[in-house]
């Protein structure tokens, strides 16, 4: 009797508080309200813009009027060695350019962890690249390695007299300049990340673990890093497609010479669809790009989802 | 209008500041909403100034305007083109009523971007700048108005250089622009490096190189990079050591013997140490050797004299504070006045062993592009400047030979750099390969040879060969 009358007055109180369907409905819509207005701005803004370039990817743009021609802008792209280049040189670019900025990053956010003094200073030191536009740090790097007047140059002359030519007009050397200023100006990036996730980790657990006897190493990898690892991958996400989509500062730097030695495949598309004004061509690039971005993006939601799942 | 607006703006600030001005002995509650209130007053303030300023900008533009897109900077004037640029818009308001507003494009975009807006139907100027070698990717993309009929009954039409008109003549004989300068490329040298004169052929140059190079300076300093390396280096090479680099139909035709050797003499000039390596970076650092008197030789253009002040001799004599010297732009003095004090001599072309000197002749002209709102305003301004003393000022202000023959004759032409100007251009000058994809050879042409010095093993033939079949594939 209890329980039955306990079970009649459970479900009374649920179909009491159950809003009646309209309402419930009217209910669930007012989110859906206020959530209308960035809807509509990431559907005209983000969202039509990219259907658009896929329909422009399989046309030929000529006098403003689009000629259809199917697939064959892709066909072109693949039997294209600029663009098999520039992939190529995206990897290189953007595989080191990650490599670096996450591992000095977090190094750099280790040290400043310690509670040193003047760390709201070291940061701003930090910041002061990150907020410098594209063509300014570009440029200046491109005047510190200058063959002729270069300080940086000069320092490598004496240094390494053995040294052939200026890395400026180096193949190789001018990679490495590229590389080395988009990870100068990327580390405030991720070293603010990486300090914040490490800001999170309880003191207490690593007190505990350097009681039992753990090492730094062993603290870092078997206690830090798995706690702060859903930072890490998507602070590793953002990384990776600001390495695929940078143009500004390799162009400032290199203009993506000598020769193609610094032609990424987003430079590549800067000269296709803009400077020669093949826009299908371009569409069908940034399409590429798109989808390349797509797959990480799913690869690295993917880790931290079975991540999540085995907690 | 435009006074509206400021009167708007200082009386709003001036009745802000005397009015809500929180006092002393105004209590702080009082004083906080009269500091807020003050605020939302700039803020309205500052929003109908904008507003009246924006209308005002729309009714200050009395009269007729017309939309100019030209690789000249009007708005911040560098070099002489760009000072002429300037005076040519108040010239031709005071002359017409008419405004010209002027969008500066950098020069080594200005065709595919004026072809970029036409294709895409964007914002098209009503009158543009145009490079005359750019005239067959024009012809093929449908870019530019046919302006046959107004230029054969035009009244310079007879006074025009017939050569300049055929650099403006697509392959179906439409003239497309109306050419204005033409210029070429020869060597600018210092006579104190090279003493006996400067080497005729690759071979003498290179023979002479390492007695140059042991003194202590590079023997010679040009573009090496980018698409205008060969426009003013490469090209004229090949052309020289016999390379044909066109097809019939506009295709790429680079790889060959003779440019390959051509292009062993390139390479030979890097692996020797015969040119700065600052040649290979971007931009123009490379003219820096020559204007301190660390290189030789200089590969120039006709107008390589409005860029290269201030000039140091190899003796160390610093050329920048004379008086202009005759023929010269008053604004650009120290090529002729070191050419004046026998520092500076210029010297054709290097040409093959046994082969001819070759320079590629460009036209600067202007064009009406398909879809201009305002074609009668953009012929009428393309007349004004087919004056012969208009045509006389941008010629020297951009450094280049002028096109109507009453211009060439003015006795300001007569100087020892314009004769010899003139006269390598008539000796040497050939046209600008008439690719299909006039800016992809040059980029894709001028990869493969940067490839080819950089990379000391790589092969010049396959290079050239890869770079062709990209060409082509991209033209089909």
């Amino acid at each position: 009797m209890a329980t039955a009358a306990g079970t009649s007055s459970i479900t009374d109180v649920f179909t009491q508080r159950q809003p009646s369907p309209p309402s419930y409905r009217r209910s669930a819509l007012i989110p859906l309200a206020f959530l209308l207005p960035t809807i509509i701005v990431l559907l005209v803004m983000q969202v039509y813009p990219a259907v658009y370039a896929i329909y422009i990817s399989t046309t030929r743009l000529r006098r403003g009027i689009a000629e259809p021609i199917g697939l064959a802008n892709y066909e072109r792209l693949f039997q294209t060695p600029s663009f098999l280049e520039g992939l190529k040189n995206t990897a290189i670019y953007g595989g080191s350019f990650l490599v670096l900025t996450v591992v000095v990053g977090m190094f750099l956010a280790l040290l400043l962890n310690r509670r040193i003094k003047f760390t709201g200073f070291y940061l701003v030191l930090l910041f002061i690249p990150w907020v410098l536009s594209d063509v300014v740090a570009g440029t200046m790097w491109r005047w510190l390695f200058q063959p002729n007047y270069g300080i940086l140059q000069d320092w490598l002359t004496a240094a390494f007299p053995y040294l052939q030519n200026p890395l400026f007009t180096d193949p190789t050397g001018s990679m490495a300049i590229v590389i080395l200023a988009s990870v100068w100006q990327a580390l405030a990036y991720t070293t603010i990340l990486s300090l914040g996730a490490l800001q999170t980790v309880p003191h207490e657990v690593l007190e505990s673990a350097a009681l039992d006897g753990a090492n730094r190493f062993q603290r870092f990898f078997r206690i830090i890093l798995p706690i702060i690892r859903p930072t890490m991958l998507v602070m590793i996400l953002l990384v990776s497609i600001r390495a695929i989509n940078s143009v500004g500062l390799i162009y400032a730097t290199t203009g993506g010479g000598p020769g193609r030695a610094t032609q990424t495949a987003s430079i590549y598309l800067l000269i296709t669809g803009w400077r020669q004004g093949e826009f299908g061509l371009g569409a069908a690039v940034s399409m590429v790009l798109l989808g390349v971005n797509l797959v990480l993006t799913f690869f690295y939601i993917s880790l931290v989802g079975r991540k999540r799942e085995a907690a | 209008m435009g006074d509206l607006f400021g009167e708007f703006l200082v009386l709003s600030l001036l009745s802000l500041i005397c009015q809500d001005y929180p006092y002393a002995g105004m209590s702080d509650e009082k004083g906080m909403r009269m500091s807020k209130r003050s605020v939302l007053w700039g803020a309205a303030v500052v929003m109908i100034a904008v507003v009246l300023g924006s209308i005002s900008v729309v009714w200050g533009q009395d009269g007729e305007t017309l939309r100019v897109w030209t690789k000249f900077n009007a708005d911040s004037p560098q070099v002489t083109s760009d000072r002429w640029l300037v005076q040519t818009i108040n010239d031709y308001r005071e002359a017409t009523g008419v405004t010209v507003e002027n969008t500066y494009v950098v020069y080594n975009e200005i065709n595919t971007r004026l072809n970029v807006a036409v294709q895409s139907g964007g914002d098209i100027p009503d009158v543009s700048y145009v490079d005359s070698q750019s005239i067959g990717f024009y012809y093929n993309q449908g870019t530019l108005t046919d302006l046959t009929e107004f230029v054969t009954s035009a009244s310079w039409y007879s006074d025009l250089d017939p050569a300049a008109l055929q650099a403006c003549t697509a392959p179906s004989g439409e003239i497309l622009c109306v050419p204005t300068t033409t210029t070429n490329f020869f060597t600018y040298y210092w006579a104190d490096v090279y003493p006996n004169g400067y080497p005729a052929t690759t071979d003498e140059f290179l023979a002479l190189a390492p007695e140059v190079r042991a003194a202590g300076y590079y023997p010679v300093t040009f573009k090496g990079a980018e698409g205008a390396s060969v426009e003013r280096f490469y090209y004229p090479l090949m052309a020289s050591y016999g390379a044909q680099v066109v097809g019939e139909n506009g295709e790429a035709t680079w790889a060959n013997p003779e440019s390959v050797a051509a292009l062993e003499f390139v390479r030979a000039l890097y692996t020797n140490d015969f040119a700065p390596q600052v040649t290979l970076a971007p931009g123009f650092d490379f003219e820096e050797p020559f204007k301190q008197g660390q290189a030789g030789a200089f590969v120039a253009g006709t107008f390589s004299y409005v860029y290269l002040t201030p000039l140091v001799a190899p003796s160390g004599e610093r050329f920048e504070e004379a008086p202009p010297a005759e023929g010269f732009d008053s604004n650009a003095i120290a090529v002729g006045d070191a050419f004046d004090a026998g520092e500076l001599l210029f010297a054709p072309p290097l040409s093959a062993p046994g082969g001819q000197p070759r320079s590629m002749v460009l036209a600067t002209a202007w064009a009406v592009p398909y879809g201009s709102e305002n074609v009668e305003g953009a012929l009428q301004f393309i007349d004004f400047q087919m004056s012969t003393q208009a045509n006389i000022d941008f010629a020297v202000a951009y450094g280049a030979l002028p096109t109507l023959q009453s211009a060439a004759a003015d006795p300001l032409f007569a100087s020892a750099y314009w004769q010899a100007a003139a006269e390598y251009q008539a000796a040497s000058g050939i046209p600008a390969p008439a690719w299909t994809n006039y800016d992809e050879a040059l980029r894709l042409l001028s990869t493969a040879i940067v490839n080819i010095i950089t990379d000391p093993n790589a092969d010049i033939m396959a290079q050239l060969q890869a770079a062709q079949d990209e060409y082509n594939l991209g033209i089909q």
